[in-house]
């Protein structure tokens, strides 16, 4: 199956990924053809069948809204742009 | 000091010469390392060792024992981790560029569990990029070899805890399996490995990559160590939402009862006229009967929509992991390029840049089946095809205990031989993808060698939660062969 360029590109800008041209070409090839394979799925009549999402127990738990031991500001540290507790990032708005 | 062959030396041998005082799990600790820092340049298990923490644990372990205060089987064992798993104040890339110099703020669940056992932890074990890959080569920082022959890849993702295992450099990893990732690397390096049922092991602290199909797993060189370690790391965990409400596994107890009466089916769909490499569809043959020479009797079953597996999980684990990964962006972690040209270049070019190809190539797809007017067609309609699989697999497990087949088409296959067809790297996936599907539990253990002298995996597939009958199975067929290990 073949792709409209627009769409590629648009696939590229959702998934904020920057690529060179060549680059660009060569995957949205891959895409082209693992989704030819994919359509084998249209294949089946499933109309009837509920979709799966996960096969463990879908629950939302619950539990006391008591305070835990966390990693608090210092789980920032692997962050570029970790300065003193914050995460410094590039200016936002004007 | 005892020097041990230490791919031939099972957790539970180890901790006896420990507690009689044979050896202290400072040497043991040392064996290991020393065997990394002689052999490992030429094999790629570990993208790095931490030398002095792993000795200071070891040292801990040891003072507990003299102490008489000694935690149980692990305690004082050296295990090594798949660098996706948070290891504090250790570094975890997940074989990723995007990743580089990130430390871990805490330890994952299962690094806790073991860490609790007193095990003796070390090395970030490598691994495809993301968890995503059959063969290791997608690692960003180098390729892992096969200790079986190093021109052949080790499989993937897991590579590394696979081939470090099998190489002896450490008597046990963890890995994680999202659609064979565990299994499959453990077929081609001849170790066991177990991929545990959805839910058993906590993901929590696990870089993720397909939320509704990751799961934690062990490797080991013999089927009582995988089992050792499997019983300590299962468990509820409250810290991750998807966690079975389960005690811890106690697969030891049953383990050497034997196979007498166990119904093993084994699925059409797993011994194809082609598509199966004809040693490994005979040495599997040969296990099935080997365990019905043991008592067991084979039985015919169906798992109908096998061939639709490999689709399915390409719609599913891709969708997943452009969701999971959206969060590599510059911000929160690792590194970040083209601050200085604003937020919007800086999430394009760092993760344009830094994410390898296979990475982008599923974001790109799971952003695509995800996307509107694509949806239904691609994303919907394989969560309902993932619905006959897991229905397929119940009826089956109707008429058997247990199933068996090849974990790999193939065995090991060389550097470069599937690495420009992404598709073709797929379908190697076949035989272990539809039990991440139905999140079944399912293991690898070695079967026996090609004439060319590499591993073939014989796979077991288990009902829920039914990870003792396959490990007792498997152990039943490792104590009829009696293979050798790995020489490396």
């Amino acid at each position: 199956m073949s792709i409209d360029r627009k769409v590629i590109d648009e696939l590229f800008d959702l998934s904020r990924l920057e690529v060179e041209e060549q680059a660009k070409k060569v995957l949205a090839d891959n895409v082209e053809s693992i989704l030819a394979h994919v359509a084998q799925l249209q294949e089946l009549e499933l109309s009837d069948v509920q979709p799966m999402i996960s096969p463990g127990e879908v629950i939302l738990p619950q539990r006391h809204d008591i305070i835990e031991d966390g990693v608090g500001r210092e789980g920032l540290k692997g962050s570029a742009g970790y300065e003193e507790g914050l995460v410094r990032v590039p200016k936002i708005v004007g | 000091m005892t020097k041990l062959n230490i791919q031939s030396t099972s957790i539970t041998e180890a901790q006896k010469l420990l507690n009689d005082g044979h050896i202290t799990s400072v040497e043991l600790t040392e064996q290991c390392l020393s065997k990394i820092e002689s052999h490992d340049g030429m094999l790629g298990a570990f993208l790095s060792v931490d030398r002095d923490d792993a000795l200071s644990q070891a040292r801990a372990s040891d003072e507990r024992r003299r102490n008489g205060k000694t935690r149980g089987p692990l305690d004082g064992i050296p295990l090594g981790l798949k660098d996706n798993f948070l290891h504090q104040n250790q570094p975890c890339s997940a074989g990723s560029k995007l990743l580089e110099g990130y430390i871990s703020p805490y330890d994952g669940g299962a690094v806790r569990h073991l860490r609790e056992a007193g095990a003796v932890l070390f090395g970030r074990m490598n691994c495809d990029e993301f968890a995503m890959g059959s063969s290791n080569e997608k690692s960003a920082y180098k390729p892992c070899a096969n200790p079986w022959n190093l021109k052949h890849v080790p499989g993937g993702s897991s590579g590394g805890s696979a081939a470090g295992v099998a190489a002896g450099m450490c008597f046990g990893s963890l890995g994680t399996d999202t659609g064979g990732s565990i299994r499959q690397p453990a077929s081609l390096c001849g170790v066991v490995g177990l991929k545990p049922t959805y839910g058993r092991v906590s993901r929590f602290g696990v870089v993720a990559f397909a939320s509704s199909l990751d799961q934690v797993g062990p490797f080991a060189n013999d089927v009582e160590s995988c089992a050792t370690i499997f019983d300590a790391i299962s468990g509820h965990d409250a810290r991750d939402s998807t966690s079975a409400k389960l005690e811890s596994a106690t697969t030891l107890a049953g383990l050497k009862s034997g196979v007498k009466g166990l119904k093993i089916g084994l699925p059409k769909e797993f011994f194809p006229e082609s598509g199966v490499d004809e040693e490994v569809a005979s040495i599997v043959k040969s296990a099935a009967k080997t365990l019905e020479d043991r008592g067991a009797e084979l039985v015919d079953v169906s798992l109908p929509h096998t061939d639709y597996a490999v689709a399915t999980y390409y719609v599913l684990a891709t969708a997943e992991a452009a969701s999971n990964l959206a969060r590599y962006d510059g911000v929160r972690y690792g590194p970040r390029l083209a601050e200085s040209e604003g937020l919007e270049p800086m999430y394009r070019k760092t993760r344009g840049t830094l994410f390898g190809d296979e990475v982008k190539r599923r974001i790109l797809l799971g952003n695509y089946v995800l996307s509107a007017g694509y949806a239904d067609q691609y994303y919907v309609q394989a969560q309902k095809v993932r619905r006959k699989i897991y229905d397929d697999f119940m009826k089956a497990f109707e008429e058997c205990d247990l199933i068996l087949g090849p974990t790999s088409p193939t065995p090991a296959f060389k550097f470069g031989e599937k690495s420009t067809n992404p598709l073709e790297m797929y379908l190697s996936d076949i035989f272990t993808i539809s039990t991440n599907l139905a999140g079944t539990c399912g293991l690898s253990v070695p079967g026996g060698l090609t004439k060319e002298g590499l591993p073939v995996g014989v796979q077991m597939l288990g009902k829920p939660f039914d990870e003792s009958t396959i490990l007792k199975a498997a152990y039943a067929l490792e104590q009829a062969l009696n293979l050798d290990t790995c020489s490396f």
